[in-house]
């Protein structure tokens, strides 16, 4: 069965649209709403660091993925949870060091942003204790479904436990790449390229159009400056976010200094408090990092350096000659990295190695300037000297892998995000040649929205049901023609339809069949035999056992038995046959017998005249026509049919008054209207 | 100035016919080298060529007559009196628009722009007035320049595009040569090939006659932003986005080396005519001086407040070279001293994209963002530098001038014009000979 329909598919970036800094991105599509990462800025601070969830209903959020744990992709996620009307039901995925990390980290990035002056931080450490709960963890490669929504994390490199999502939503196949390399690191897996293709790919743009230099010649530059600057008897400091490319400067310089026994008496450094409390982390995930660290993982512990030393502070540190020195935070803005800096920048035999992105407005972009001096956190100004370098180890992807990594997926959307506007606009253009203007290229419809800026796609999905045993088993498949009625149950189960018999339903489908038995007690208040007589002249097929007073209507399908004390009881299978049989049975068995008759019609006159006394004081019966009353209220004489309730009195008030009050009393005498009430019955 | 014979004041209003109708006289300001170099020409008959007895010029009006081109022993001994620091003319085109690229013609008689539009200016080269314009590239005009034999010029455009040109500005050839923006282009020194470098991340090398792409340079990791040539050897420089300086060697296509020294896209490499000497600009606000016999940076010049956006080595003085930046401001260079020789903090009001040298080396051209392609002379013995382009650079009473365009003015104070007491000033860098 095949019904054709157009769905729109909305992607929108909430930050890191045409920016880098505070990756938050929300797909919605077939009703759900999935939204990947949810970062602050680092050059802004506050709550203009977040990405604009003003511009999205947080309630309606049912699954939020983080793809790794840097700020700028994770730390929005506190604030998100518990500041925002966010949906209770929502559920949070992230890999298992991801989760680890992203507690450490968080729980810094508060303490950082309390002690910054004038700024009230976005959260507490609280509300990061709060969210630890509701995150749940997913290993790469396993499927989850969050009500429909598939999705499956993938290696993507960057850092440790960094993943890219594949979503599937009604067939359709979305892959968000967060921050991704291509390259194998030392010791990160490359990213993967997923065995499946998507049709839409979300992928970051950070270097544009950019080729990176080989890597080995990087480090070599990176470790050749090192030794320059120890081997004429100088510092060398290295600031580094703590955690990520650190490890991966760690290990170079580890390998390094193995390989050269003259540099084995200088100590190589590195302070981070946080690195420290993470790197149990490093170690227990060995086996989500490439082949080359578990090769070496089998002799010892890659992470249990032998030439670094771990300090707490800078007070436990003795800075008697030449020592490589690795400190955060990576851009110079205050801390450890930039005591060390203003204490060192005046020699000129000491050197400065950066090695990661730096914001604009930092001491780590000014100094790449060379100044001749550089402000001190004290205000001072002192002379710098230091050599400064910068070999940038990001890992990002280039063109080169961005361009393989499109070849590879062949989508047929593809998103940009993540990037530098003109770095975006540059890979757009540049892939825009590759795919739509150059021959035997793949076509490719490319998007680069701005913050907030809608991209609607629209899929086509055909809207197939699967039919099981539903065709009767005589009629030849090939004898199905267009038009030919079939039946059956059309179950909707994760955007896909499935048509079944009813009674296949627990063997095709998860869902069960359920019996509910009703009984219903009534009361009777006519022999058992005359209710049998009644069914038998209403009703076909009606069983009754004198013996042991019990009715089978139906087939069996409804048993009315009689109880003690003037009562039936009605049993049945709830069915919307037997439920309406029941109905009407019931009726019978509440209405009173013909030969019984109803009540005198002089003792229901009876009793009404003496409620009305009650109410109203003396009442005067009518000679010849027992049903009319006559009676004086507040010196206004009022006449009364108690049959048809009409009421003759000159004042329109009272006559309204009186005609209610003796409506209530007929309700009172005859609660069960229709059946019983004559009265009610004639109006 | 080299003009000793400028014409300044008022003219008598006098109406003039054009050709085509009655027009008022304009009185054009005019740099005119021909008194100046007449003047070379006559006394170095009797000169020594040590400049001994040569009297050194005075710092006032009169001794302007002793004014000679940058060329002449006398002159060539101090590279700062051939600072260009002032103003003489802002051209404009009619509909404005940024001006890309500048080049005078071999004889300097006059100035080709190149604009965004895609259009060729020239500019008179003595009054400075507009002569013609016409529609060269259907692109953004991205470089020009012209042959060593002086018979060719070359120009590149956004789209990729190159053309050649003869001196009539009579178009001979057009080629698609890069997938991407033209950057730069560089002839050999012998004039049989030449280079040019494209935002496709290649330098390549092409044989000039038969319009062949001989070899493509790859390696770098983003937009080559230019590509110079070795003055006598097939070595060719380029720098790149992606902060590396690389040099080829043009026959085989190899790279001999990667430089590391800048931090930022590099925008400029210049040889330097002596062969050794290898300059870069680059956005991180530095320019640097390899020596190419060490492969060694051997100075950094710090100053520029933004990023650098052009560089230009004088065409006569060997360690002299000017820089203008994003910021437009124009600063001059001597190699060996640390700090700029002079400046010309506001000279645009946006980035400076090209400068270029009279070829005699007595006018400065530059074009900028702000449309206009400005030119600058030296400054006259005895000027009193008041003009608005010197004046952030004067101390007056209050000490400091508006801050707009006194934003530099504490750190360029001093050292910023070579009117009155810059003739006294070189006595401070012992160039007293010249006295």
């Amino acid at each position: 069965m095949n019904v054709s329909a157009e769905n729109e598919m909305q992607i929108m970036p909430i930050g890191a649209g045409n920016e880098v800094g505070r990756s938050c991105c929300i797909l919605k599509f077939m009703g759900k709403t999935v939204m990947f990462d949810c970062g602050v800025h680092p050059a802004y601070s506050g709550e203009s660091s977040l990405p604009f969830f003003d511009s999205i209903e947080p309630e309606e959020i049912d699954l939020v993925l983080i793809t790794h744990y840097h700020l700028d992709h994770a730390a929005g996620l506190p604030f998100l949870m518990e500041r925002t009307n966010f949906n209770p039901k929502a559920r949070v995925f992230m890999t298992q060091p991801t989760r680890a990390i992203y507690k450490a980290l968080l729980s810094d990035f508060v303490r950082v942003s309390r002690n910054a002056p004038g700024e009230e931080s976005l959260y507490t450490e609280e509300d990061v204790d709060k969210t630890m709960s509701r995150i749940e963890v997913v290993d790469y490669h396993a499927e989850v479904n969050v009500n429909g929504i598939k999705f499956r994390p993938f290696y993507a490199a960057h850092v440790l436990g960094g993943a890219m999502f594949m979503v599937e939503i009604a067939g359709v196949r979305i892959l968000y790449t967060g921050d991704y390399s291509r390259e194998e690191d030392r010791h990160l897996k490359a990213a993967e390229i997923p065995p499946f293709r998507p049709d839409v790919l979300i992928i970051e743009s950070t270097y544009g159009v950019q080729e990176h230099e080989g890597r080995r010649l990087r480090e070599r530059r990176f470790t050749d400056r090192v030794a320059r600057v120890v081997r004429q008897g100088g510092r060398v400091l290295l600031p580094v976010f703590a955690l990520g490319r650190a490890q991966e400067l760690l290990l170079i310089l580890d390998e390094f200094w193995e390989a050269n026994p003259d540099l084995q008496n200088i100590p190589i450094y590195y302070a981070s408090a946080i690195a420290q409390r993470c790197m149990p982390v490093y170690q227990t995930y060995i086996n989500m990092m490439n082949d080359n660290v578990r090769r070496r993982f089998e002799i010892s512990n890659p992470f249990d350096f032998k030439y670094v030393k771990n300090i707490r502070g800078i007070n436990h540190f003795e800075d008697d000659g030449p020592c490589v020195f690795m400190a955060s935070p990576g851009m110079l803005q205050n801390g450890l990295s930039r005591e060390l800096f203003e204490r060192w920048c005046t020699s000129k035999q000491n050197g400065l190695v950066l090695s990661g992105y730096s914001v604009e407005g930092t001491l780590a972009k000014h100094v790449l300037t060379e100044p001749d001096t550089i402000p001190r956190l004290d205000g001072r100004h002192v002379k710098r000297a230091c050599s400064v370098d910068y070999i940038t180890f990001a890992a990002h992807a280039d063109f080169k892998e961005t361009r393989m990594f499109i070849q590879d997926t062949t989508p047929t959307h593809c998103i940009l995000v993540h990037g530098e506007k003109n770095n975006m606009a540059r890979l757009r253009g540049a892939l825009e040649t590759i795919h739509n203007k150059s021959e035997g290229g793949k076509k490719l419809d490319i998007h680069s929205p701005l913050n907030c800026g809608t991209v609607k796609l629209k899929f086509k999905s055909e809207l197939n049901a699967r039919a099981i045993n539903v065709l009767s088993q005589n009629v030849a498949h090939d004898t199905v023609k267009p038009g030919t009625r079939v039946s059956g149950l059309l179950i909707q189960q994760d955007f896909a339809y499935t048509l079944v018999r009813p009674p296949d339903l627990p063997q095709y489908t998860t869902l069960k069949l359920t019996h509910i038995d009703q009984h219903q007690v009534l009361p009777i208040s006519k022999p058992f035999i005359t209710l049998a007589t009644q069914l038998k002249t209403t009703f076909r097929d009606i069983d009754y056992d004198d013996k042991k007073e019990i009715i089978r209507m139906a087939n069996g399908g409804v048993i009315i038995e009689l109880k003690e004390r003037n009562s039936v009881k009605m049993s049945w299978e709830s069915g919307y046959a037997s439920d309406l049989l029941t109905e009407a049975v019931a009726a019978m068995i509440l209405s009173k017998s013909p030969h019984e008759g109803d009540a005198p019609i002089s003792e229901i006159l009876r009793i009404g005249r003496k409620l009305l006394m009650a109410r109203f004081g003396p009442v005067r019966r009518v000679k010849g026509s027992p049903h009319l009353v006559r009676l004086v209220i507040d010196l206004s004489k009022v006449g009364i049919d108690m049959l048809t309730g009409e009421v003759e009195c000159t004042d329109e008030k009272l006559r309204e008054r009186v005609r209610l009050a003796y409506k209530r009393i007929q309700a009172a005498m005859f609660p069960i209207p229709d059946i019983m009430c004559e009265c009610c019955r004639a109006s | 100035m080299a003009g000793a014979n400028s014409s300044y004041g008022r003219p008598p209003r006098n109406d003039v016919f054009d050709g085509k109708q009655l027009r008022k006289a304009v009185a054009r300001r005019t740099v005119d080298f021909n008194s100046s170099a007449m003047r070379w020409f006559l006394d170095r008959a009797w000169q020594s060529e040590l400049g001994i007895d040569t009297p050194a010029i005075q710092p006032n009006m009169e001794s302007t007559v002793n004014l000679v081109p940058p060329a002449a022993d006398q002159m060539s001994e101090n590279p700062v009196t051939s600072a260009c620091t002032k103003f003489v003319h802002s051209s404009m085109n009619k509909p404005g628009c940024p001006i890309h690229a500048c080049k005078w013609t071999p004889e300097g008689k006059r100035l080709i722009t190149g604009a965004k539009t895609g259009e060729f200016t020239l500019w008179q080269g003595l009054t400075f007035n507009f002569e013609t314009i016409l529609q060269a590239h259907d692109a953004e005009l991205r470089s020009i320049i012209w042959s060593h034999d002086e018979n060719w010029m070359l120009s590149g455009d956004q789209k990729g595009t190159v053309k050649y040109w003869q001196s009539n500005m009579n178009n001979l050839q057009a080629f698609h040569a890069h997938k991407d923006t033209i950057r730069d282009l560089s002839f050999s020194h012998t004039d049989a090939k030449f280079a040019s470098c494209s935002d496709d991340n290649t330098v390549k090398v092409w044989d000039f006659v038969q319009i062949r792409e001989e070899r493509v340079l790859e390696g770098h990791g983003w937009d080559v932003r230019c590509v110079d040539w070795h003055p006598s050897y097939p070595i060719l420089a380029s720098g790149s986005k992606d902060s590396n300086l690389k040099i080829w060697d043009a026959k085989s296509g190899k790279n001999l080396t990667t430089l590391h020294g800048h931090k930022k896209t590099i925008v400029k490499v210049k040889w330097n005519a002596n062969g050794n000497w290898l300059l870069s600009g680059s956005q991180d606000q530095l320019i640097k001086i390899y020596d190419i016999r060490m492969m060694k940076e051997f100075q950094a010049f710090r100053g520029h407040k933004r990023e650098v956006t052009s560089m230009q080595w004088h065409p006569q003085h060997e360690n002299f070279f000017a820089s203008g930046a994003y910021d437009g401001a124009i600063y001059f260079w001597v190699v060996g001293q640390s700090d700029p020789v002079a400046s010309v903090p506001c000279a645009h009001q946006s980035s400076v994209w090209d400068l270029d040298w009279h070829p005699m080396g007595h006018i400065l051209a530059t074009s900028s963002n702000d449309h206009a392609t400005k030119f600058w002379t030296r400054q006259r013995p005895g000027d009193q530098m008041n003009d608005k382009y010197s004046a952030s650079g004067q101390p007056n009473e209050e000490g400091e001038r508006g801050s707009g365009r006194g934003r530099s003015a504490g750190r360029q104070r001093g050292r910023q014009g070579y009117g009155q007491n810059d003739y006294s000033s070189r006595d401070r860098q012992g160039h007293a000979r010249l006295r």
